[in-house]
């Protein structure tokens, strides 16, 4: 499978400030990748080294072919661009806005653009500036989809969005992916939890891992054992201690041990066995990606780092 | 190209009303602009109003520069035509055609109806009117682009301008510090102007490819720094020794100068110029040739004391011209205070090198003057009401006329007065026009409005005449230059003081 974009080492570095440091992954063409990150993380700025919106201080990159410096011009016919902060014409009207950025794109389909108009709703009269915000994205999205770009980068789409507004924002996203690839920002995980197929997590400028979402959400379990006996708090210490790298924030209370293990396996299982050789009882469940992240928030986060999927 | 047009259109449809009001402001210059050609100042009510729709012109041209470049500003990371498919160049092409459509083109329309307007035919001043714009392009616009593309609004872009005039003082400011200096307008200036504008095309194009703000930001503080260095600290003594050579000991061609104290002589302390003060050398020369004047351009000393003391100031500019049996005149130059001081009162032994200009007489023109304006050789219309005494008011096409010595014979009567003796006259001369050749002098006026005052060459004590009235002659000289050279005058004093025999404090 080809890939879309693909970064080696990319950092961004503002005199002593490092806002970006080492970013590597890849993404497929096909996918939607989501890339995930508390606010101040880098997400944006990631994205615009990605479109060369300003120059990386180190590292490659290359989107669709071509290497990030290089990006500009004739390469935007094929990608879309979304921001939630993006200086708009906001002088112009809807209809007029369509009129002006239609001809820079030479497989504009009139066919769809009319159908996103009746879709979104858009007030082809109305000023941009007049616009509230969902409705001003979603003027900016079909000015996005009508030339059917090879790329769509949304930075922190739904930001703002009230909940029917974003449903209707995805749906028309999703409506798109078979002939798309989709690569965009959030901080909020229960946004991308349902469509993305790939996600990246970046913290503090550093991107802790990127893969495919069904292989993270494999990964990661929640582990509950009950033991026969409660543990002594200098034994649970003990535990804690010494258990494996990739259990993330074990702990005991009176006769149960809980965790979260970062690379769940089908061995996993007869590992914590052997672990805890006097449990009784041990229940291994499924975690939301809110949960993951959460898991990982709190951990440490070199424990997390892992081999699998394309690495950070 | 198709892209650059598309922008073009789109910036006029989205920018027409500021588009609306320059035109608008410029019609109205053109319109009321002329009330000033020949008109005493002062005399009528709102007579600020042309000089203010001057300013105006200018500032609807910053305004429609700045409001079309920054609806795709260059600065920043969140302008939405970042990321769509803007070619640098089409965008690039498309605000200089903006500016082109909305800036040049009235303002060459503007030329050609105010040459109308002063009766002159626009066409036959075509090249003029076409350098005048170009000169227009490079000193106003283009600075004008360069300054919006490095800044983001037009808020920005005025406190940008406040920095270039905070720059222009401070340059001002620091040339009035340094030593007098004169400058020559050779080929060698136009190349430094050329390299000025080159540098500022390339500038401006290198910040449409790669949007490196900062960079082109430092580019503009660093060519600012260059020609700020070039103008205060170097000087063109060089370039007037080598077109003035001095060819032989003896003066230029039999030209010989030599002090003559008097009363015109003196020192001036200028109280804002605690570094320099100016000395005043009556001169008289003799040599000159019938049918020729000598104009002294620039004017220089060597200070010599008897213990080795040594000063000598750069070239600095002069203006004064000599006819054959016009054997007076006062030359001005400044020395450095400290030196004035220290050799006041001490031996010194003086050179002063003059650069001189040897003018040769061409054809004469007679006119009579008739009622109304009448036309003189050199392309300009002239007018002369009684009221003003001793002058003519002239008006040009886009430059002064080629140099001329006008001379006349003023009445010495007013012009409808019954006590009018006919003959009863004055002969006077003045000089008008300039040496420069080039086919205008840059002005957002094309029409050059001067006043010619003449100069009565009576005997002394014989009453000027003040009238020029209709049937009197008026003969036009052409004058052109033939040599270059240099004079000097050594002179030995007991005292830079008593270099002249009357002090004017």
């Amino acid at each position: 499978m080809s890939l879309q974009i693909e970064t080696e080492l990319l950092s961004k570095r503002y005199r002593k400030n490092v806002a970006l440091s080492d970013v590597s992954f890849s993404v497929p063409a096909g996918a939607v990748y989501a890339l995930v990150g508390a606010n101040g993380a880098g997400k944006s700025t990631l994205i615009k080294l990605l479109m060369n919106i300003f120059p990386a201080s180190s590292g490659e990159g290359i989107v669709l072919g071509t290497s990030l410096p290089k990006i500009g011009g004739k390469i935007f016919e094929s990608i879309g661009y979304v921001s939630e902060n993006q200086e708009m014409p906001e002088s112009m009207t809807v209809g007029a806005f369509l009129d002006y950025v239609r001809p820079f794109y030479p497989r504009w389909d009139r066919h769809l653009e009319t159908q996103l108009v009746h879709q979104f709703d858009l007030p082809l009269k109305r000023k941009l500036k007049d616009l509230s915000r969902g409705m001003k994205m979603k003027a900016v999205l079909a000015s996005v989809l009508a030339y059917r770009p090879a790329l769509i980068v949304l930075d922190e789409p739904f930001s703002g969005l009230d909940p029917l507004v974003r449903d209707e924002f995805i749906e028309s996203l999703l409506a798109r992916a078979a002939e798309t690839t989709i690569f965009l920002s959030s901080h909020d995980l229960s946004e991308i939890e349902s469509f993305a197929t790939h996600v990246g997590y970046l913290e503090g400028g550093r991107l802790l891992f990127s893969e495919e979402m069904a292989t993270l959400t494999a990964r990661f379990r929640e582990v509950e054992v009950t033991l026969a006996e409660a543990m002594t708090d200098s034994a649970a210490a003990l535990l804690a201690s010494s258990v494996p790298a990739t259990w993330l924030q074990t702990q005991v209370t009176g006769r149960v041990a809980r965790f979260v293990d970062s690379q769940f396996s089908a061995e996993s299982e007869q590992v914590v066995a052997a672990r805890f050789p006097d449990a009784v009882g041990i229940s291994v469940a499924p975690m939301s990606l809110r949960s993951i992240f959460l898991t990982i928030a709190k951990a440490g986060r070199a424990s997390v780092r892992t081999s699998a999927g394309a690495v950070a | 190209m198709k892209q650059a047009l598309h922008i073009f259109a789109k910036d006029v449809l989205r920018f027409y009303p500021e588009i609306l009001a320059s035109l608008a402001i410029t019609l109205a210059f053109v319109k009321f602009y002329p009330q000033t050609w020949g008109a005493p100042v002062g005399v009528r009510l709102y007579s600020w109003v042309p000089t203010a729709l001057v300013v105006l012109v200018v500032v609807s041209w910053c305004v429609l520069i700045a409001r079309a470049m920054h609806a795709e500003s260059l600065i920043g990371d969140r302008q939405f035509w970042v990321t769509r498919p803007y070619r640098w160049w089409s965008l690039l092409t498309a605000k200089v055609l903006f500016a082109f459509a909305f800036v040049v083109l009235p303002f060459l329309a503007a030329q050609c109806l105010m040459l109308h307007e002063a009766k002159f035919h626009p066409f036959a001043y075509m090249p003029g009117v076409l350098f005048n714009t170009a000169m227009a392009v490079c000193i106003i616009v283009l600075p004008l682009m360069l300054l919006a593309s490095i800044t983001k609004n037009f808020p920005k872009m005025l406190l940008g301008l406040l920095f270039v005039a905070l720059y222009g003082a401070a340059l001002g400011y620091t040339s009035d510090l340094m030593p007098a200096n004169a400058s020559l307008s050779n080929g060698s200036s136009w190349w430094s102007f050329v390299v000025v504008v080159a540098v500022m095309l390339a500038v401006l194009a290198c910040q449409y490819a790669t949007r490196r703000t900062l960079v082109v930001r430092m580019l503009v503080v660093a060519a600012g720094l260059v020609i700020f260095g070039l103008a205060v600290f170097s000087t063109d003594d060089g370039d007037v020794d080598k077109l003035y050579a001095d060819r032989q000991a003896g003066g230029m061609s039999g030209v010989q100068v030599m002090l003559q104290p008097g009363d015109a002589g003196g020192v001036d302390f200028d109280p804002d110029n605690a570094k320099e003060v100016e000395l005043s050398l009556p001169l008289e020369l003799s040599g000159i040739e019938a049918k020729t004047a000598i104009m002294a351009d620039f004017v220089k000393v060597a200070i010599d004391g008897p213990a080795g003391q040594h000063w000598e100031s750069h070239w600095q500019g002069t203006y004064l011209k000599w006819l054959p049996g016009e054997l007076d005149a006062v030359v001005h130059l400044k020395i450095n205070r400290k030196f004035y001081e220290r050799m006041k009162a001490a031996p010194v032994r003086v050179k002063l090198s003059l650069a001189l200009t040897k003018l040769q007489a061409g054809t004469v023109t007679s006119v009579t003057v008739p009622e109304g304006e009448f036309r003189t050789p050199g392309g300009s219309i002239c007018s002369s009401e009684e009221w003003r005494l001793g002058s003519l008011s002239c008006r040009s096409p886009l430059r002064q006329p080629a140099l001329m010595l006008v001379a006349a014979r003023f009445s010495r009567t007013a012009c409808g007065s019954a006590a009018r003796i006919p003959g009863e006259t004055a002969p006077s001369v003045a000089w008008i026009g300039t040496l420069d050749t080039d086919p205008a002098e840059f002005g957002i006026t094309p029409v050059w409005d001067t006043s010619v005052f003449f100069q009565s060459t009576s005997a002394i004590g014989a009453e000027a005449g003040r009238y020029l009235c209709p049937g009197s002659p008026l003969a036009f000289v052409a004058y052109s230059p033939v040599e270059r050279g240099q004079a000097t005058v050594s002179i030995q004093a007991s005292g830079l003081e008593h270099l002249t025999t009357k002090m004017m404090m």
